[in-house]
Parts: C-alpha cells; sequence; structure tokens
C-alpha cells in the first residue's frame, strides 16, 4: 500500500488527547467524507477504523502530550487513513490479524474491528512513535 | 457528543436506554448503570441501542461485561437495535450469538 497514490482531496487533524478528542476525530472524518456519494455507504466503517486506531493511540500512550496526526486522503483506488503518534513506539510483528475474539473477552475487539471493516492495514513503529496506515478500497465517481 | 443514560422496568426486563455515542470516554456510565440494576436485584437488562450514533470496542466490552455479570445471576442481557451500522459491528465480532437480539421494546414481552 504505497502513500504516494495521486490524491484527490487530503485533509489532516491534530488530535489532543482529552474527552472530546475522539468525538472530533469521528466528526472530521465524516465532514470530510460525506461530500462523496461514492464513500458515503462506507462512512460508518471508515469512522470506527480510525476511532480504533486513535484510541489505541491513546491507550498505550496515556502520558504523551504530542498529539496524534490522522491524515485523510481520498485517492483514485479509494480512501486511505493514517494515524501517527508520537509515543514509545511497539513491535509490530504485534500488530497482526486477530483471530475471532473470544465471545465473553471483554476487550481485544479494536484491532478486530481495523482489520474487519478496512481492505488493507499496514503498522510501522520505532522510537519515534507508530503509524498505523488503513485503506479502504472504493472506486471514486464523484 | 455525552451519553443521555435512563432506565426502566418493562415486565421482567430492565430497559437501559442510551442516546449520544458510547466510546471509551462515555461507557463509565453504562457500565454503572448495568451495575446498579444488579445490585438491585435486576438481572434481566436490555440495552436499547436505537438512539446510538456510535458505539466502540470498549462499549462492546462493557456490554459484555455486564452479560457476565447478569448471568452469575442466571440472568439475561438483551439488546434491542434496528439500526444497521450498529448491528454490523455486532455481527463482525460474533455479538449476536451471545446476546438475546430484539428488534423493539415490545419483543420483551413475547
Amino acid at each position: 500500500m504505497s502513500p504516494e497514490k495521486k490524491s484527490r482531496k487530503m485533509s489532516r487533524y491534530a488530535m489532543y488527547p482529552g474527552r472530546a478528542s475522539l468525538a472530533s476525530v469521528r466528526e472530521f472524518i465524516r465532514s470530510t467524507l460525506e461530500p462523496f456519494s461514492s464513500i458515503s455507504p462506507h462512512i460508518c466503517d471508515i469512522i470506527t477504523a480510525t476511532h480504533e486506531a486513535c484510541k489505541n493511540a491513546i491507550e498505550h500512550n496515556p502520558n504523551c502530550e504530542s498529539p496524534v496526526d490522522i491524515v485523510l486522503r481520498i485517492h483514485d483506488e479509494g480512501v486511505t487513513v493514517e494515524v501517527s503518534d508520537r509515543g514509545h513506539g511497539f513491535e509490530v510483528r504485534n500488530f497482526i490479524p486477530p483471530e475471532d475474539p473470544k465471545p465473553l473477552a471483554q476487550q481485544g475487539r479494536g484491532l478486530f474491528l481495523i482489520y474487519s471493516l478496512m481492505d488493507e492495514v499496514e503498522a510501522t513503529s520505532s522510537e519515534l512513535g507508530t503509524t498505523i496506515r488503513m485503506q479502504k478500497r472504493l472506486t471514486i465517481d464523484d | 457528543m455525552e451519553l443521555e443514560v435512563s432506565t426502566r422496568d418493562v415486565g421482567e426486563y430492565t430497559v437501559i436506554k442510551l442516546k449520544g455515542e458510547v466510546d471509551i470516554y462515555t461507557a463509565p456510565s453504562l457500565r454503572e448503570t448495568i451495575v446498579d440494576s444488579v445490585e438491585r436485584g435486576r438481572y434481566k437488562v436490555a440495552v436499547d441501542l436505537d438512539e446510538v450514533d456510535f458505539l466502540d470496542s470498549t462499549g462492546l466490552g462493557v456490554l459484555v461485561g455486564g452479560l457476565k455479570r447478569v448471568k452469575q445471576h442466571d440472568g439475561e442481557m438483551g439488546i434491542i437495535c434496528k439500526q444497521e451500522n450498529i448491528l454490523r459491528i455486532f455481527r463482525i465480532t460474533g455479538l449476536t450469538k451471545i446476546f438475546k437480539m430484539f428488534k423493539s421494546t415490545e419483543d420483551l414481552r413475547d
């Protein structure tokens, strides 16, 4: 999945962790994608996947004061979202498609939802931070 | 957006009606309401999600925690929802198999 696809539109959002932060991210995704009728039926999937990636960034870096950056690109092959934090990073080999969550587990569904709702998911991580890149493959005809 | 939580008893069930968005910040009020219901001896609980605009994995975890709590008392937990966007999240995560799923509050009386 190349981040260099020719963009029809690119929007950025800096999320500062706080009570309204995730709601603001969801509204950012919705308001950016809603004008595209061919994306409209898939907006809820993209919002949920982005929300879960941002939630992971907050939960795994609770003391990080830097914002989480969200970059949303609409391009000829669909919609790509990148969620980047400046936390301490993690082993990307652990960021793998999970098996079906155990029915009575109270955690572990966030990553499962990201992989289920998006068509491609990649993670890169270092001591400088982590980027989760997710793509929904769509034909954009408007 | 905040989450409005209200409860009322419908037959054997306590219905917890949610309005707004359920996420990591608002889910604790749902958890507290489920715990309160169980503590007052109401072990059949149904959570009405028809006016929920968004539900994340934390909210799902709280619902599963509630299910485990009522099961300790041989109770039941149902989900009331007609919204396709929310039902899709339950289907994807396999949770339609462990919750009793209802289309409306009226179905609780059947």
